[in-house]
């Protein structure tokens, strides 16, 4: 028969004599097992089972829970005594989810079920039999078995190959199975030629293996199964190095074997699908080759799944003291274990645990002479020294263009190379960076369809919000216009007309109250323009000049509708309670929504209040003065806010035997202050939230315009809240006058308040200054660090500032809270 | 238990770069001794002190470039390219000759490039180029053959005219009088010939025999066999010897064929010059040359017809050095262009944009 | 006619010049539309390399107005969740040197979720305001919790978060995601001595 050769491949030294010295054995059965949920490629299995639950071997435990998953089977009887996080054998040394195992040590099995008739079993039928076994790809790769031999679903195979190669030096699994188990391999070839049909079925096996090649021709002597004997060449073991010494084929980059008509199975696999078959027996044990100097007894032991790596290292006699590293597969393409407390899986070929002369540490990497010795190498005849290049520089599409995903990560040119460079790894390293950009890039246009959906939604909303305010605005204008068309039919006194009057009121309130809140957005608007203007040190001044001059305008606006609506209210009020005195209640129900409004306000203070505080803790010596500015003046705003709130809490009391009208015309001059005061103090937090930017910039210039900005709007602040002040006191009088009862209670409550209110600013100011002291003694370790002795100097006085001022602040606290239990 | 953690391979060819340079440097042997034994001392003398010098060069330059000066030192790339320049450069060519050849191949050429494996031109080439034009007379000027020379000069008589300029008796190597010490190449002389038949000049110049070039023959044999040795431990591949040899060889046969008098025949340019020490030692160095082997083909031709063209029609008499230079910054190009056919690849990619 | 021209050498030589320029002002002219390529609007081409995750840190809302920004000459350094290889990438695409990111180098190239600490929420749904591409699922007065394979790691849900229940988790490493690092190179050793370096040093003359 014809062969066919790949290019480039090396000799390196077998080396596997040492383990065909000894027969096949059974390794003993391990006391506790740990299977992990993902032995294979694809999703991993969901578990069946639960802490506690006993199992017999051979049992179901997971379930594939994709279209390419396998199921996994206990492979011990016992006690589940934990599915959780373990270590599991991967080259990151990473922890996945397990099932632990704990044995009983009975071995007791779950009734097998056979497909006694197997020659005219229908594919399904074997098809189902190797899935519900969870057989994988026993080679290394691990890819489920089910799916694989499910290829004739989509492909025409006319060729089955089974890969008996096994290139890899030390390993001798399949020579040992093939040597053991030639009957039972020949059957999981005729099965899988019954599942794809091919038109011939080759067995490929490397020469040095003429046991298991004498084994082989014997089995198959009645069959139409070719045993093809191919020279020894690493990696000839490769599945399409493989395909094509045997059939001339390449597979196409990135295609699979069955796009032109191949299927390849390992010969583990085929013996575990002749089980699960024939047998019925699922897929609980491997054949696993123990080699390397450091070990004692090298040799292939038939081991259960999941037994402990470190019960069969002593089952071998390892030394641990010789072993230079311990390697999980073959010594090219397997992967270092970092403990020996990791289970056996599906894929365990080999365990090599060799010593320091056999496989001595890597020397370290000398640059690259380009001597293009692993292109003469590479199976893949790729250019590695020009991938290794593009690697290092992380000139990644590069690397794509020189097809670095048909590299197969054999090893060869790192083995040949004499710089020692560890190429394979930048290769790994390479497409694990692609793999994350074309991850992140598929993220990224999610990401993107997700935003621009959110932002047509968003814009969906805001256009049906306007068209119902839009409807509704039209509804109250035509409600007002029949309402004045009604008017001067109905201008005598009767009580109906003074239910119309009173819509016709309403109308005009509602009408207000939209006038308002477009007033308010507008002013809204005019703020944020400000604040951008203010954070923007670009813009000009002649535009923030023209910004807060509309800022005003918005609040005189508002002001004026406020006003406005206010005294619609008032006069609605007015209307009310004259002809009915039953409607003296009236005055009442809106001091409700007044007080309402001002604990909103005073909430809405006190946030403001916090994020000073939070601002002044956080914030650095130098703007420490500045945002304690800011901090008294909020202090001040929520105290304002607290007296007014308990001037409102009064005033109700007092209004109940009052006439409303002077306690209406008082609220409205009050509310007017207030506003005048609001706004003042948002000019203010503005310049001062300028200054911190102008701060953090660092311009000297703006810096001293921005306080100055700041002195003018306290000013102005205070001044309003003066007049809010003089208003409160005049205030509280009436109230006084018109009633006893309720002004005994207000001193009283009011000195409370003004206690408490001292002691909770006292309690701000600690908290504040003991931050500060923190953030000093910092600052003063890290000087010390740095070794800087002005540094240290500096830092030490700001920390002895601070310290007086904590002890000032503490002790104003004491007193405060001692004359409070006074 | 921890172990330790690596990438796999885990197995190494126990060929590391040191043994690889090391190799090349025996297999020079051959064609050096051939040349102390037709030229005399002079090579040997340039190659020891191209050799201490430029690992002198190389160990000062790495302390100064704060690396450890033992691996680069230890890898023989270094000494490598000394025993190259040194071969290359005229017998008993005055001693600052090769210093300052070292200087160039191992400070300029090699290391402010980035040291070993990043300096995309052949040091000793570099070095060769510059002092061939800016010494022009000095490295023109090739000790006779020994056999033509009535007595042979004895090692001590090399060194003084080395270090020196002067013989023990009291001459001087070059200049007027003592022409019997030096004479011009054969290639030299053949292209100076001027209006001469080629016949005519061989009959004419009784100083250069028709077959003197045999002398220099022997030594580029010499060298071949260290080239072979080389291709059998699997050093370097033969493409770019046998692409060189063989397009200088066409060239060679197109002119020689067609007017032979006028040009000389394939054998002297084969065998005589740097032709077959070039294609072994000079062209297959890997860090300069094209990697892909069909990159190789063409690096190897390109460097065959430019150094029958410059030996040719140019002004120099040998042109391996140009020749190499010149194809080393085309090495880049080549490589992009020539782009093996992958493994389940239709066709092999070229150049190094994506394909629409 | 060709004798007069003939006589004339001047002429001939403007004629002649007229006759070619005419000839390939129509060449180029039918060139240019017959062979127009559609290329992309720059706009989306710049949008393509941003990362999506709409975060605003390079100070305008989200990634498709940086895009037009940056088409309108805005500097390419803003992008701190596409880090240096975004940057370098535009600056490829606009033909523009490559500048240092505008951020703190710490944080730059550091994938982060957001992560809700569930029993903290109080169900206020501002997140889910802030959020910018909806990865925040829940109700008002119930637990949010977040889509973590949507989440593009903004941080702008941090802020307005009352109870501060947000943390921002940089993405953890699994078997799934690991992978091998770059080997260290031949010079490794000798890395942090390297005398002649643009890049910075840190204390214990470590390049950075």
């Amino acid at each position: 028969m014809r062969l066919w050769d790949f290019h480039g491949g090396i000799h390196p030294e077998e080396n596997k004599q040492q383990s065909v010295q000894q027969a096949l054995v059974k390794a003993p059965l391990p006391k506790q097992v740990v299977l992990p949920l993902q032995q294979h490629i694809g999703a991993p299995a969901e578990p069946l089972v639960s802490v506690g639950d006993t199992v017999k071997t051979g049992q179901l435990i997971a379930q594939a829970d994709d279209f390419i998953s396998a199921n996994i089977h206990a492979s011990i009887s016992g006690t589940v005594t934990a599915i959780d996080e373990r270590p599991i054998p991967h080259a990151s040394g990473m922890s996945d989810l397990c099932i632990v195992i704990e044995s009983d040590g009975q071995d007791d099995w779950v009734k097998l079920e056979p497909i006694a008739d197997w020659q005219n079993a229908d594919s399904e039928t074997l098809l189902n039999a190797i899935a519900r076994a969870g057989i994988v790809g026993m080679g290394g790769a691990g890819f489920p078995t089910a799916v694989k031999a499910r290829i004739r679903e989509q492909h025409t195979i006319d060729t089955l190959v089974i890969n008996a190669a096994e290139c890899e030096p030390y390993i001798t699994a399949d020579d040992m199975a093939m040597r053991t188990y030639p009957e039972r391999l020949i059957q999981g070839v005729q099965i899988l030629s019954q599942l794809v049909k091919p038109s011939r079925c080759l067995i490929g096996i490397e020469d040095n293996k003429p046991e298991a090649i004498k084994a082989l021709h014997s089995a198959t002597k009645d069959t139409d199964i070719d045993v093809v004997v191919v020279p020894t060449k690493y990696p000839s073991g490769g599945e399409k190095q493989l395909i094509q010494i045997l059939t001339g084929r390449e597979v196409p980059s990135g295609g699979l074997p069955a796009d032109i008509g191949v299927i390849c199975q390992n010969v583990g696999t085929a013996i575990a699908i002749a089980k699960a078959v024939i047998l019925g027996e699922p897929l609980i044990s491997r054949i696993t080759t123990l080699t390397g100097n450091a070990m004692t007894r090298r040799q292939n032991v038939d081991v259960r799944l999941g037994t402990p790596i470190n019960e069969l290292l002593d089952f071998a006699g390892f030394n641990a003291a010789l072993a230079s590293r311990l390697i999980m597969g073959g010594p090219m393409m397997g992967f270092t274990l970092t403990s020996d407390r990791l289970p056996v899986v599906k894929t365990t070929n080999c365990l090599l645990a060799p010593t320091s002369q056999e496989f001595p540490d890597p020397e370290p990497e000398s640059p690259c002479i380009r001597c293009g010795m692993c292109e003469q190498a590479c199976p893949a005849e790729l250019l590695p020294q020009q991938l290794h290049w593009f690697a290092k520089a992380e000139e990644f599409e590069k690397a794509q263009l020189f097809n670095l995903f048909d590299c197969i990560e054999c090893g060869a040119c790192s083995y040949v190379c004499p710089s020692s460079i560890p190429l394979v790894q930048y290769y790994r390293f390479a497409k694990t960076e692609i793999h994350k950009e074309q991850e992140e890039a598929k993220k990224a246009e999610r990401a993107k369809i997700r935003f621009e959906q959110r932002q047509a939604r968003l814009e969906r909303e805001e256009a049906e919000k306007i068209a119902a305010r839009n409807a509704r605005m039209a509804a109250a204008a035509a409600k007002s216009a029949a309402a004045k068309a009604a008017a001067p039919a109905t201008s005598g006194a009767s009580p109906v007309t003074q239910g119309l009057a009173q819509g016709l009121d309403e109308a005009a309130a509602k009408k207000l109250k939209i006038q308002r809140a477009a007033a308010t957005v507008a002013l809204k608007k005019a703020e944020k323009a400000l604040t951008e203007a203010a954070l923007d040190s670009n813009a000009s001044p002649d535009n923030k000049a023209i910004l807060e001059a509309n800022h005003k305008a918005a609040q005189e606006k508002l002001a004026a509708i406020d006003q406005q609506l206010n005294g619609g209210a008032q006069a609605k009020t007015q209307a009310g309670a004259n002809p009915q005195p039953a409607v003296a209640t009236n005055p009442n129900g809106l001091d409700d929504a007044a007080l309402k409004k001002l604990k909103i306000q005073r909430a809405a203070a006190s946030v403001a209040l916090k994020k000073t505080e939070k601002a002044l803790a956080e914030a650095t010596d130098e703007n420490r003065v500045q945002l304690e500015a800011t901090f008294k003046a909020a202090q001040d705003k929520v105290s304002d806010i607290e007296q007014q709130l308990g001037i409102a809490s009064a005033q109700p009391a007092s209004n109940e035997q009052s006439v409303a009208a002077p306690s209406a015309d008082q609220e409205k001059i009050l509310k007017q202050a207030k506003i005048a005061a609001a706004a003042s103090k948002a000019a203010m937090k503005k310049a001062e939230k300028a200054l911190v930017h102008a701060q953090s910039i660092g311009d000297t210039d703006e810096i001293a315009a921005k306080e100055a900005a700041i002195v003018t709007a306290k000013a102005n602040a205070e001044k309003a809240a003066d007049k809010l002040a003089a208003l409160q006191g005049v205030t509280p009088k009436a109230p006084a006058a018109a009633s006893h009862s309720a002004s005994d209670a207000t001193p009283e409550t009011d000195l409370a308040a003004k206690q408490e209110k001292a002691l909770k600013q006292a309690k701000i100011i600690v908290a504040a200054t003991r931050t500060a002291l923190k953030k000093a003694k910092k600052a003063l370790a890290e000087a010390q660090d740095s070794k800087d002795p002005e540094a240290i100097k500096a830092q030490q006085a700001v920390v002895e500032r601070c310290k007086t001022k904590f002890t000032g602040a503490e002790q104003t606290l004491a007193q405060l809270t001692s004359s409070d239990v006074c | 238990m921890a172990f330790i953690r690596v990438s796999s391979p885990h197995l190494h060819r126990p060929l590391s770069t040191n043994k690889v340079m090391q190799t090349v440097i025996l297999a020079t042997l051959p064609g050096l001794a051939a040349l102390t034994l037709l030229f005399g001392w002079g090579s040997l003398i340039n190659v020891i002190i191209a050799s201490v010098v430029g690992l002198t060069f190389e160990a000062l330059i790495l302390k100064i470039r704060q690396r450890n000066p033992l691996p680069a030192i230890k890898d023989n790339s270094a000494l490598l390219t000394c025993v190259l320049l040194g071969i290359a450069l005229p017998p008993l060519a005055p001693w600052w000759l090769p210093v300052t050849g070292t200087f160039v191949a191992i400070v300029i050429a090699k290391q402010l490039y980035g040291g070993l494996g990043n300096n995309p031109f052949n040091p000793a080439m570099v070095a060769y180029a510059l002092l061939l034009i800016s010494f022009p007379v000095e490295m023109t000027q090739w000790v006779a053959p020994a056999a033509l020379l009535d007595h042979g000069l004895s090692l001590g008589q090399s060194f003084s005219a080395v270090f020196n300029g002067t013989l023990l008796n009291g001459g001087t190597l070059f200049g007027s009088g003592t022409d019997a010490f030096t004479m011009a190449t054969p290639l030299d002389g053949f292209k100076h010939k001027g209006a001469l038949m080629a016949d005519e000049y061989w009959q004419q110049n009784s100083a250069q025999p028709e077959n003197i070039w045999q002398t220099w023959a022997i030594a580029s044999t010499a060298f071949l066999l260290g080239g072979l040795y080389l291709l059998w431990k699997r050093i370097f591949t033969w493409h770019i010897p046998v692409a060189m040899l063989g397009s200088l060889l066409v060239m060679s046969l197109l002119f020689y064929g067609a007017d032979a008098s006028n040009y000389a025949s394939p054998m002297v340019h084969l065998f005589s010059g740097a032709t077959l020490f070039g294609a072994f030692f000079i062209a297959t160095d890997p860090v300069t040359a094209a990697t892909s082997n069909k990159g190789k083909l063409w690096f190897g031709a390109g460097i065959g017809v430019l150094v029958y063209v410059i030996r040719t029609w140019g002004n120099y008499p040998d042109a391996i050095a140009f020749s190499v230079l010149l194809m080393n910054f085309a090495a880049p190009f080549i490589d992009y262009y020539t782009q093996p056919r992958s493994f389940g690849h239709s066709k092999a990619r070229k150049g190094i944009k994506n394909e629409p | 006619m060709i004798e007069f021209l003939a006589q004339h050498p001047v002429l001939a030589a403007v004629t002649g010049l007229l006759t070619l320029a005419a000839l390939f002002g129509a060449l180029l002219g039918y060139a240019s539309i017959r062979f127009k390529v559609e290329g992309n609007p720059i706009v989306d081409q710049i949008d393509s390399l941003l990362p999506q995750t709409q975060c605003g840190q390079c100070g305008h809302p989200g990634c498709h107005p940086y895009a037009e920004a940056i088409a309108n000459g805005d500097d390419i350094n803003k992008c701190p969740p596409g880090g240096e290889s975004t940057m370098e990438a535009l600056a490829e695409l606009m033909g523009r040197d490559p500048m240092p990111l505008d951020a703190d180098p710490d944080t730059i190239g550091v994938k982060k979720v957001a992560y809700i600490r569930e029993d903290e929420c109080i169900g206020c749904t501002k997140c889910i305001i802030a959020c910018p591409v909806d990865a925040i699922v829940g109700a008002t007065k119930l637990m949010h919790t977040v889509i973590e394979s949507d989440c593009t790691g903004c941080d702008l849900c941090v802020e307005p978060c009352p109870v501060d229940c947000i943390d921002m988790l940089p993405v953890e490493t699994t078997v799934k995601n690991w992978g091998w690092n770059r080997p260290q190179g031949p010079n490794a050793r000798f890395e942090h001595q390297v005398f002649a370096s643009d890049r910075p040093f840190t204390t214990d003359g470590r390049a950075v």
